[in-house]
C-alpha cells in the first residue's frame, strides 16, 4: 500500500504578469479544494480556466501568488517541486530522451540514495505492474506512445509519492488507446489506494477515472462533486453545457417541496436534493433541483438532457422536427417548440420509427431527468 | 507611476520565486557580476577615457581631434566605404552559394559547407597572407605568371577581395537556413498560379529572405568595420578605425585618443547590432519548425545551373586554394625569388616561437572549458529562468559579439591596470578576453538547442528530486551534449585565432602565435608566416579531433538518434 495524504488548498491563487508586464490577472481565483486520502480527484475545464495552473501549483513548479497548499495538514508552499512528495505525469511524457526504460524510471530512486539492488527490484516490480516487462532496455524512442506513457505512470509510481499528479496525459494518445490507458491508470490507482489529481479538459475522461470532479471555469471552481452529481444536478448553466450536451428551457417555480435527499458517494457527503414543480410550455412538470436554491415564483431554466427526450406519434409536447441525422448507434433530431429549439437523441434508430424534418411529432420527456437551475 | 511601481514589484516576485532555489540565485547573481566586470565596465571606462583629457578633467577634445584630425577622420571614412562595398559584395556572392545549395540541382554542394567553415578554423592573416603571395609586387600570379612589375595590392582594393572572401561564408550560411526553411508548397503554389521560374524567384523567394538578406549584409558590415587584422596585414596607407585604435593607443601613446576611436567604432557596431537584432529579425516571415513539410525538387534547368553553379564551384576553388598556399608556402625557400623546397622556416619558427606555442595553447586549454560551461549555463538561465537581470545576461553576452576586438582590447588595458582588479600581464587577463570572445556563439548554440527541448523534461528531473544542479548535470546538459562541444570546439579555435583584442594584452611573460605571425607579416617574412600558421592550424586540428572523440566516449548524441 502507498501512503496516503489529504490535500487541501486554501484561497490559493495565481496571479500572472500580463505580457507587457505592467497589468496582472488572476489565473486561478482564491480557491478551496479538499481532497481526501486515497482519492482520485479530476480538475475539468476548458482551456484557461486554471485546472493546469491548480496542477502546476500542487507540484511546486508554479509559485504561489496567495494562499496556501497543506499535504496532510502541513503548508508545503515553500518547498521546491524536489522537495515535495509528490510524482507527476506529464501531458508530453517528458522521459528523458538519454536514458532507457530502466534508467528513466529509476532515476528518481537515485536521488533517494537507494543501493543498486533495490532501485532494481523496485524498478523492476513497478515495469511489472504497467506491463512492460522485457523492455527495461529500450530507449523511449523505440516505445509507442502508450508504451511511452507507462514509463511515465512507472517513473511516477516507483517514487511511492504521498500524491501522484496527473497532466493530461492522455492528450498525445489515439482515441482507442486513451479509452484503455485510462481504464489502466484507474485500475492501478485502485490498486496502490494513490491519492491522485488529475488535469484534463475531457469530460468522459473525467467521469470514468475520477471519485470527484473539480469542475472549472475563468479560475474559478463552478461545481465539486461526484460524476452523477454534477451530471445529473448541474449546479451552474456552465457546467450543465460543459458536461455533455443539454437543452436549456426557460420556466418558473410554482411550488418547492420541502424535503430533499442527501446523495453519497465516494466523493464525501454531497448535496442536498430537493423536487421543484415548474411551469414549461405551458404545463406543470416536476424537476430536481438543488435543495434550498429556489423558491415558488423564481425565474429558472430547465435542463434537459437530449436522451431524456423521446419523439412518439402522441405526448406531452407538440413539435416539428427540422433536422433528422442518422448517427449510426442514434438518430439526432431538431425539433421546434413554441419557438425553442430543442436537441434530442433516439438511441438504437433502426428498431424505432424515424421521423423526417417537417414531421409533427409529440415530446416524451422523462420527468426523474428534469433538473431546474436558477437563471 | 502605477504602471511602473506594479512592474517593478512583478518583476520581484518573479525573481523572489525563481531565487527559491539557492544553487540558481547564486550562478545568476555570479554571471551577472561576471558579466559587468569583464564586458560592461571596459566598455564604459572606454567611453569615460574618451572624455577625459591628460590631466583627468572632463574634455571634448579627443571627439574634436576625430573631425579636425585628417586621418582619423579619414580613418571613419574608409571604415563605412569599406564596410558598405565589402557588405554588398559578400552578401551577393553569400547569396548565390546559398540559392544554388538549397534551390539548385547540382552535385557536390556538400563542398560548399566544408569550405565555407575554412575561414573559422584559419588563423586570421591566412587569407591576406595568400592574397599578397598571388598578387602582390613579387606575386605567383602577377609577378611569374604575367611578369607585371610594380603591382600594388595593398590598400582598398586588397581589403575589398580579402574580407569578400572571408565574410561571405557568412552570408552563406545565415541565407542557406532561410532558404531551406521556406516551406517548398508556397513556391509550389507561386508556380500553380501561373509564375515563371523568374517571377516565383523574385515574388515569392526573394521578399521571403529579405529580412535575412538585410541581415546578412549588416553581420558582413560588422565583421568588416571590427576587422583588425586584415587591416593591418593588407591595408597598407589605407587604416581603418580599428587598426586607428590600435595605432593610436599602443603606436602613439595616446590611450584617450585611441578611446575616442574606440568609442566612435563601438556606436557604430552597437548601432548596427541593435538594428540586426531587434529590428529585421523581427520581421522574419519564416518560423523554422524543425519539421520538414515535403522534400523541396530541385530546379534543374540548365542555364541557371550552369551560370549559378559555374560560379559557386570557381569562387569555390579559388577559396580553396588560398587556404592550401598557406602550408605550401611554409616550404618554399623565398616566395617570389626562389620556389624551392625548405624546412628552413619550421627551424627558425620553432626557435623564436616556441614559447609563443606554448603559452597560446596552454591559455586556450584553459579558457575553452571555462567559456563552454559558462555558454551553457548563461543559456540555460537565459532560456529557462525569469529573474531581475536576466535581460542584462543576454544583452551583454550578445554584446560581446558586436563590440569590435581593439575596443574590448583597448577595455581592458583601461580597466584593469590598476586596483582594485589589476590584471595586466597576468595571464588571467589573456584568459577573460579569451572566454568573453568566444562566448557568445557557445551561448547561441546552446539557447537554440535548449529551445527544441521540451522544459517538462527539467521538470519531471525536478519533480523526482533532483536539485538544480543534478537537474542540470544529469538531463540539461546531456541533451544539449552536442551544443556543448560544438561550443568547445569553437571556444578553443576562437581562442587560438584571436589577435585583435589580445594585441592589446601581451605582455613580457607571455607572447601569443597571432602576434608573432602579424610581425611576419608585417617584415614581409611569408615562409615563417605560413609556418607559424600551418603549425597553429595542425594545433587546431589536433584540439577538434580531440574534443570530438571525447564526445564520442560519452556516448552518441540522443538527439540524434531520435529518427
Amino acid at each position: 500500500m502507498a501512503k496516503q495524504a489529504s490535500i487541501q488548498l486554501k484561497n490559493l491563487t495565481k496571479e500572472y504578469v500580463t505580457h507587457e508586464g505592467t497589468g496582472t490577472f488572476l489565473a486561478v481565483d482564491h480557491i478551496n479544494v479538499d481532497i481526501a486520502s486515497g482519492q482520485f480527484v479530476t480538475l475539468l475545464g476548458p482551456s484557461g480556466c486554471g485546472k493546469t495552473t491548480t496542477l502546476r501549483m500542487i507540484a511546486g513548479f508554479e509559485g504561489i501568488s496567495d494562499g496556501e497548499i497543506l499535504l496532510d495538514g502541513v503548508r508545503i508552499n515553500e518547498l521546491t517541486p524536489d522537495k515535495r512528495d509528490s510524482s507527476m505525469v506529464f501531458q508530453s511524457y517528458a522521459l528523458f530522451p538519454h536514458y532507457d526504460v530502466f534508467d528513466n524510471v529509476g532515476y528518481g530512486l537515485v536521488n533517494k540514495k537507494m543501493d543498486k539492488k533495490t532501485i532494481e527490484t523496485k524498478v523492476m516490480n513497478m515495469l511489472d505492474l504497467v506491463g512492460l516487462k522485457g523492455m527495461e532496455h529500450r530507449m523511449p524512442n523505440q516505445l509507442s506512445g502508450g508504451q511511452q506513457q507507462r514509463v511515465a505512470l512507472a517513473r511516477a509510481l516507483v517514487m511511492e509519492p504521498a500524491v501522484l499528479l496527473f497532466d493530461e496525459p492522455l492528450s498525445n494518445l489515439d482515441a482507442k488507446l486513451r479509452v484503455y490507458m485510462r481504464t489502466e491508470i484507474r485500475k492501478i490507482q485502485q490498486r496502490i489506494g494513490i491519492t491522485s489529481v488529475y488535469v484534463t479538459h475531457d469530460q468522459s475522461e473525467a467521469m470514468a477515472l475520477s471519485d470527484k470532479v473539480i469542475i472549472m471555469n475563468g479560475g474559478h471552481i463552478e461545481q465539486v462533486g461526484s460524476p452523477t452529481e454534477i451530471y445529473q444536478y448541474p449546479a451552474t448553466h456552465f457546467v450543465a453545457d460543459f458536461i455533455g450536451s443539454a437543452n436549456f428551457v426557460p420556466a418558473k417555480v410554482k411550488s418547492v417541496s420541502s424535503q430533499g435527499k442527501k446523495l453519497e458517494s465516494k466523493a464525501g457527503p454531497g448535496m442536498e436534493i430537493g423536487t421543484a414543480v415548474v411551469e414549461m410550455f405551458g404545463q406543470e412538470f416536476t424537476s430536481k433541483c438543488i435543495q434550498g436554491e429556489l423558491a415558488s415564483g423564481d425565474e429558472v431554466e430547465v435542463v434537459i438532457r437530449p436522451e431524456a427526450i423521446e419523439l412518439a406519434d402522441d405526448g406531452d409536447v407538440k413539435a416539428e422536427v427540422t433536422s433528422s441525422t442518422y448517427m449510426g448507434q442514434m438518430q439526432d433530431y431538431v425539433v421546434q417548440v413554441d419557438g425553442h429549439e430543442l436537441v434530442t437523441q433516439t438511441y438504437n434508430p433502426s428498431s424505432k420509427k424515424v421521423y423526417n424534418p417537417g414531421d409533427t411529432v409529440y415530446l416524451r420527456i422523462q420527468r426523474d431527468s428534469l433538473h431546474a437551475i436558477k437563471k | 507611476m502605477g504602471k511602473l511601481g506594479t512592474y517593478i514589484s512583478n518583476q520581484i516576485k518573479t525573481t523572489r520565486n525563481t531565487f527559491r532555489d539557492p544553487i540558481i540565485a547564486t550562478v545568476a547573481v555570479g554571471m551577472v557580476l561576471a558579466l559587468f566586470v569583464f564586458v560592461v565596465w571596459p566598455l564604459l571606462m572606454v567611453v569615460k577615457q574618451s572624455f577625459t583629457d591628460l590631466d583627468g578633467n572632463f574634455s571634448l577634445q579627443a571627439y574634436v581631434n576625430i573631425v579636425t584630425m585628417s586621418e582619423t577622420y579619414q580613418a571613419l571614412v574608409n571604415t563605412l566605404m569599406l564596410a558598405i562595398i565589402v557588405g554588398v559584395l559578400a552578401t551577393s556572392v553569400g547569396f548565390l552559394f546559398a540559392y544554388c545549395s538549397s534551390h539548385l540541382a547540382i552535385k557536390g554542394k556538400k563542398l560548399f559547407n566544408l569550405m565555407a567553415l575554412l575561414p573559422m578554423v584559419s588563423p586570421p592573416f591566412s587569407v591576406a597572407l595568400s592574397i599578397i603571395m598571388l598578387f602582390g609586387s613579387r606575386g605567383l600570379v602577377t609577378y611569374s605568371l604575367l611578369g607585371w612589375s610594380n603591382t600594388n595590392i595593398y590598400g582598398l582594393k586588397g581589403l575589398i577581395f580579402v574580407q569578400t572572401i572571408s565574410y561571405f561564408p557568412i552570408a552563406f550560411l545565415l541565407l542557406a537556413g532561410m532558404l531551406q526553411s521556406i516551406d517548398p508548397s508556397i513556391e509550389d503554389a507561386a508556380r500553380d498560379l501561373g509564375s515563371s521560374k523568374w517571377r516565383t524567384f523574385s515574388s515569392v523567394t526573394i521578399p521571403l529572405v529579405r529580412p535575412g538578406i538585410a541581415n546578412a549584409f549588416l553581420l558582413v558590415f560588422i565583421k568588416s568595420v571590427a576587422d583588425f587584422a586584415n587591416p593591418m596585414a593588407i591595408g597598407g596607407n589605407f587604416s581603418t578605425l580599428a587598426t586607428q585604435v590600435y595605432l593610436q593607443a599602443i603606436g602613439s601613446y595616446d590611450v584617450q585618443g585611441g578611446a575616442a576611436v574606440a568609442v566612435v567604432l563601438l556606436d557604430i557596431a552597437i548601432i548596427l547590432f541593435i538594428l540586426s537584432k531587434y529590428w529585421i529579425e523581427k520581421k522574419t516571415y519564416i518560423t523554422v519548425t524543425g519539421k520538414a513539410s515535403r522534400e523541396r525538387t530541385m530546379i534543374d534547368d540548365p542555364q541557371i545551373v550552369g551560370l549559378v553553379g559555374g560560379f559557386c564551384f570557381l569562387v569555390t576553388a579559388i577559396v580553396l586554394a588560398i587556404y592550401i598556399l598557406i602550408p605550401i608556402a611554409s616550404f618554399i625557400k623565398m616566395w617570389g625569388v626562389d620556389y624551392s623546397f625548405t624546412t628552413a622556416h619550421y627551424k627558425y619558427a620553432l626557435e623564436v616561437g616556441m614559447d609563443a606555442i606554448k603559452d597560446t595553447t596552454l591559455l586556450s586549454i584553459i579558457a575553452t572549458p571555462i567559456a563552454g560551461i559558462l555558454g551553457m549555463i548563461i543559456a540555460y538561465l537565459v532560456v529557462r529562468k525569469k529573474f531581475i537581470g536576466r535581460g542584462f545576461i543576454n544583452f551583454s553576452s550578445l554584446l560581446s559579439i558586436a563590440v569590435p576586438g581593439t575596443v574590448i582590447g583597448i577595455g581592458y588595458i583601461l580597466t584593469f591596470n590598476e586596483p582594485p582588479l589589476q590584471l595586466t600581464g597576468t595571464a588571467a587577463i589573456l584568459i577573460a578576453a579569451f572566454v568573453i570572445r568566444a562566448l557568445p556563439i557557445g551561448i547561441r548554440a546552446g539557447e537554440s538547442s535548449l529551445q527544441q527541448i521540451d522544459p517538462s523534461i527539467e521538470e519531471a528531473a525536478a519533480d523526482l528530486g533532483s536539485n538544480a544542479s543534478r537537474v542540470f548535470t544529469t538531463v540539461t546538459l546531456p541533451l544539449i551534449k552536442s551544443a556543448f562541444f560544438g561550443g568547445l570546439i569553437y571556444s578553443f579555435i576562437r581562442s587560438m585565432t584571436s589577435i585583435s583584442a589580445v594585441i592589446f594584452l601581451v605582455s613580457a611573460n607571455y607572447s601569443l602565435l597571432t602576434v608573432l605571425i602579424l610581425d611576419q607579416v608585417e617584415d614581409n617574412q611569408f615562409g615563417v608566416a605560413s609556418a607559424f600558421s600551418t603549425i597553429l592550424i595542425l594545433i587546431v586540428y589536433v584540439a577538434i579531433i580531440v574534443i570530438k572523440l571525447m564526445l564520442n566516449r560519452l556516448g552518441s548524441n540522443p538527439q540524434k538518434s531520435q529518427a
